[in-house]
């Protein structure tokens, strides 16, 4: 999944206290973080690793509850592909204290919104919204399930049936997920960010119980996970109930397995799909380093000034001109290094090389010619205007927040990377394309129909 | 609208500092809410009508007519306007549903005043170049071929087509490839010329701003209305001809998963029974992962990984729909266990535990659907559009909470016909056809089969 981390300048300031008597005991002192507007974080971290980040927002009664654990598709081992996210399903299974089927039973009364969950290369999420009323409930069933669920053998069997159904909607029938697959299978070939998070079929067909449960020992601990409550609570309270229900938990402080890096790209790559769609698909990834490199912000503005907007770069000469029908572009904002991608859809008839060559000017221009002042402009603006709209929701914030946390380590270095894009010069973004955006690099699959239409 | 989206309730829920105004600016209706959390507004210019307007033949007017709103005005470019929009910091969405078109515009506060006047010429000065209006058909084409490769958003798209052939609602609010090339720079001058009815125009503002700063806006474009009526065709009662269970597959190759639709004619909007109905399918298959069609598709069976049912909410009887996906060998039992359900429920209807279970859930969960002065500025186009009283929204918890077991079953008996169902499928018809015909005991002769680029 796309991990666009969307920014803005903001007057951020950190302050630290020292832990009062009325809260819990924490191994690091509580800190508030300004995010934007009234939009304060506060953050506390339990004796056992667990972190807590608190914003009140008393707008709306209702709050969001979102957990975030260290694990993903990154994670996993050849062989066992998809077991993270397999395992997500399986989160929602039954407990000794809430037997299987109680959990949603008991959320959904309650009046629980957008209850769900996603897995992703480097993170596992666990979301809800819920009535202000209902901090208790929510607060007791997460806690329970972080240690306390039990894998059975049936109920996983028919689990991995449903994942399977998913991974066919998701990738074996969809254009758009075969060449998502086929692009990061092609760029990574050492590092497990290789295969989907999804995973194989033959894997998840050979995958059983026990492997769930040995994934859940090993990677589902208070020290790994990141608790964020968004929305009308008041943040001691949060801290102290979360506190009473987690505080016992054992940490396990398991370190990751070896994972192996992925070796410098020496050569462009390309591959080509044939697929039942009827015009033809160009996506590009760009060999890009992990997101707390000095150069990852750049990314930001030179997605910006490529694709976002309608009078972008490739907007004007790929749309505008009638060839491509959308342009979008992004980086992949992960642990380790990744991609930059270009996606482009084509027009009826047209070809992908023509866009191609058209993205290799564009790329060739962002090298030679510093980008002038007014559009530098213009692609901040629109980050700062994506930011805000992605703050407007309890759930929207959060996530704003639990990917900041899990991707950076702190929330506060959310802010920093926030602060950094806003400051980039025309002069980064001639460096930083220059650096990384060339075709050694380059890995590129066309989505080609399988019969084409007069 | 679909009912998941209808979950409201509780006026007590709502924050205390609103600043709520409405008026009619001479006759133009207006709605704004205040709301200072970020430095941000919000906008929408609605139009009454939308795609099912369209005229026969010509599907994909109003969509192209109000896409081709800021791709050039009188004294502005497209490309003017793009840089304009980029430059104050905002973002300009068109979208066209069955009964209106949507204009959406956020922008940073500070801009608001200059964003304004740019919006005003779009909405009531575009130029149609007619190089703008071959690229914007392009455009929609290829998009229209794009969603050919989607087969959930085929499946939705084919089905309601087929369900209503000949009716104003089989109209698509992405318009139909064979009408594109039909419809003339004239159509598209004359359609913005109705368009712009007092009558027809509707704005909602929200965000960080006063009512005031609307004003000028306002009267600009009640000034380009005055005097015009819109003059909308009337929505004819929709009757489906067959009266029994009927397949059509379109038909696509390699498939190794089927979309399947289930449906039959819904129930207006303003129709009394909507609110029984409603918990009725929440129970059925709108409530989540407790609902009947997901415990018996997926929680126990592991057919398919989404299960829903819900109702496509208009100003006539629209769609009451099942819908899943399981994989191939899975479909015809999955679609026959779907058809059994529905009879359950309309022989047997909802128990007292799901009754209750829902009522507290509907109720419980009713304040998320008017949480947020966005989600409020949408309900509130909604009502207007649909003509619900003001506050159908707040009120829906209350209504809930009014409704007895009975009420709920005696609407489903009324309403489910098993028996008159369309089953739309997305599949590889040579590997489906023969396996659903004998699961549901029909000839495979009666399975209609069309090609999925096919437009009914």
């Amino acid at each position: 999944m796309k991990n666009f981390i969307l920014l803005l300048q903001c007057g951020f300031i950190t302050l630290f206290f020292s832990a009062c008597a009325s809260l819990p005991q924490s191994s690091e002192p509580l800190e508030s973080v300004k995010i934007e507007g009234n939009f304060v974080a506060q953050r506390l971290v339990l004796k056992n690793g667990l972190k807590i980040i608190v914003v009140e927002d008393h707008s709306s009664p209702t709050f969001a509850y979102q957990t975030w654990f260290n694990v993903g598709s990154r994670n996993e081992v050849i062989g066992k592909t998809g077991l993270a996210h397999l395992f997500e399903h399986m989160m929602f299974k039954g407990t000794k204290k809430h037997p299987d089927g109680e959990f949603d039973r008991i959320l959904e009364g309650a009046g629980a919104e957008g209850q769900n969950a996603f897995t992703s290369f480097d993170h596992t999420v666990y979301v809800q919204e819920l009535p202000k009323d209902k901090l208790d409930l929510i607060v007791e069933l997460e806690s329970d399930r972080m240690t306390g669920l039990i894998v059975n053998d049936d109920s996983f069997k028919t689990e991995r049936e449903v994942v399977q159904n998913e991974r066919r909607y998701r990738k074996e029938n969809s254009a758009e997920g075969t060449l998502f697959q086929s692009l990061f299978e092609t760029a990574f070939q050492v590092h497990p960010y290789h295969w989907p998070v999804i995973g194989y079929e033959q894997d998840l067909n050979l995958m059983n119980a026990q492997d769930a449960r040995d994934f859940y020992e090993r990677y589902y601990s208070p020290d790994r996970a990141t608790v964020v409550v968004v929305g009308d609570v008041k943040a001691k309270n949060v801290f102290n109930k979360i506190n009473q229900y987690y505080g016992h938990l054992p940490a396990k402080y398991t370190k990751d397995l070896e994972i192996q890096p992925e070796p410098p790209q020496q050569a462009q790559r390309r591959r080509i799909e044939k697929l039942n769609i009827e015009n033809e698909k160009l996506w590009q990834g760009y060999k890009i380093p992990e997101s707390t490199h000095p150069d990852a912000p750049v990314f930001e503005v030179i997605q910006a000034i490529l694709t976002d907007g309608q009078n972008s770069r490739l907007n004007r000469a790929l749309v505008d001109s009638g060839i491509a029908t959308n342009v979008s572009s992004g980086s992949f904002m992960l642990k380790d290094p990744g991609l930059f991608t270009i996606m482009v859809d084509l027009q009826k008839g047209k070809k992908s090389l023509l866009a191609e060559g058209i993205i290799d000017q564009e790329l060739n221009r962002l090298k030679k010619t510093l980008v002038d002042t007014q559009e530098l402009a213009r692609a901040k603006n629109i980050i700062n205007f994506g930011f805000l709209s992605r703050l407007q929701s309890s759930s929207g914030l959060a996530n704003y927040v639990g990917s900041n946390e899990t991707l950076f380590g702190h929330i506060k270095y959310g802010s920093d990377f926030r602060n950094k894009v806003n400051a980039v010069t025309s002069e980064e973004i001639r460096r930083v394309s220059q650096l990384y955006l060339n075709k050694r690099t380059l890995t590129q699959i066309t989505g080609t129909p399988k019969t084409v239409t007069p | 609208m679909n009912f998941s989206q209808t979950r409201c309730l509780l006026k007590t829920l709502l924050p205390s500092l609103i600043l709520a105004f409405a008026f009619n600016a001479q006759a133009l209706d207006f709605s704004f809410e205040q709301d200072s959390s970020l430095d941000l507004v919000h906008l929408q210019v609605a139009f009454r009508g939308g795609a099912s307007q369209d005229p026969a033949g010509k599907n994909g007017l109003e969509l192209l007519t109000t896409k081709l709103l800021t791709r050039g005005t009188k004294s502005k470019t497209k490309n003017q306007i793009d840089l304009l929009v980029d430059q104050l910091g905002s973002a300009i969405d068109v979208e066209t549903r069955l009964e209106m078109t949507v204009i959406r515009a956020s922008v940073l506060s500070k801009s608001l005043p200059d964003f304004l006047q740019l919006l005003s010429e779009i909405i009531t000065q575009p130029s149609f170049p007619q190089e703008e209006i071959e690229k914007t058909k392009k455009e929609v084409t290829s998009n229209l071929l794009d969603q050919l490769s989607q087969d959930m958003a085929l499946v939705s798209t084919r089905f309601e087509q087929y369900f209503f052939q000949g009716h104003p609602y089989s109209r698509s609010s992405q318009g139909r490839i064979g009408d594109l090339s039909k419809i003339k720079r004239d159509d598209l001058v004359k359609h913005h010329s109705e368009l712009l009815s007092s009558d027809r125009i509707l704005v909602l503002a929200t965000g960080h701003a006063t009512a005031s700063q609307f004003q000028d806006f306002t009267q600009t474009l009640e000034k380009a209305a005055r005097g015009k009526l819109a003059h909308l065709k009337p929505i004819p009662a929709f009757h489906r001809p067959s009266s029994k269970t009927k397949v059509v597959i379109f038909d696509k190759p390699d498939r190794t998963q089927t979309q399947v639709v289930v449906g039959q004619l819904g129930v207006s909007i303003q129709d009394p029974k909507v609110d029984a109905l409603n918990l009725g399918n929440y129970v059925f298959g709108g409530g989540g992962f407790q609902s009947r069609l997901m415990q018996e598709l997926r929680v126990k069976r592991g057919w398919t990984y989404g299960a829903a049912s819900r109702f496509k909410l208009a100003s006539k009887p629209h769609i009451w729909r099942m819908s899943f996906f399981p994989k191939n060998a899975d479909t015809p039992p999955a679609i026959k266990e779907s058809l059994q359900l529905a009879q359950n429920l309309k022989n047997n209807g909802i128990s007292e535990d799901e009754f209750n279970f829902s009522k507290n859930s509907l109720t419980n969960s009713a304040g998320f659907s008017y949480n947020t002065p966005r989600k409020r500025m949408e309900n509130t186009l909604i009502e207007k559009i649909y003509s619900l009283p003001k506050g159908y929204f707040e009120a829906y918890a209350q209504r809930i909470s009014k409704l007895t077991r009975s009420e709920v079953n005696d609407a489903l008996k009324d309403f489910i016909q098993p028996k008159q169902m369309l089953i739309g499928l997305v599949a590889t018809a040579s590997i489906s056809k023969p396996a659903i015909a004998k699961e549901l005991n029909i000839p495979e002769s009666e399975i209609e089969v069309i090609d999925y680029k096919k437009e009914p």
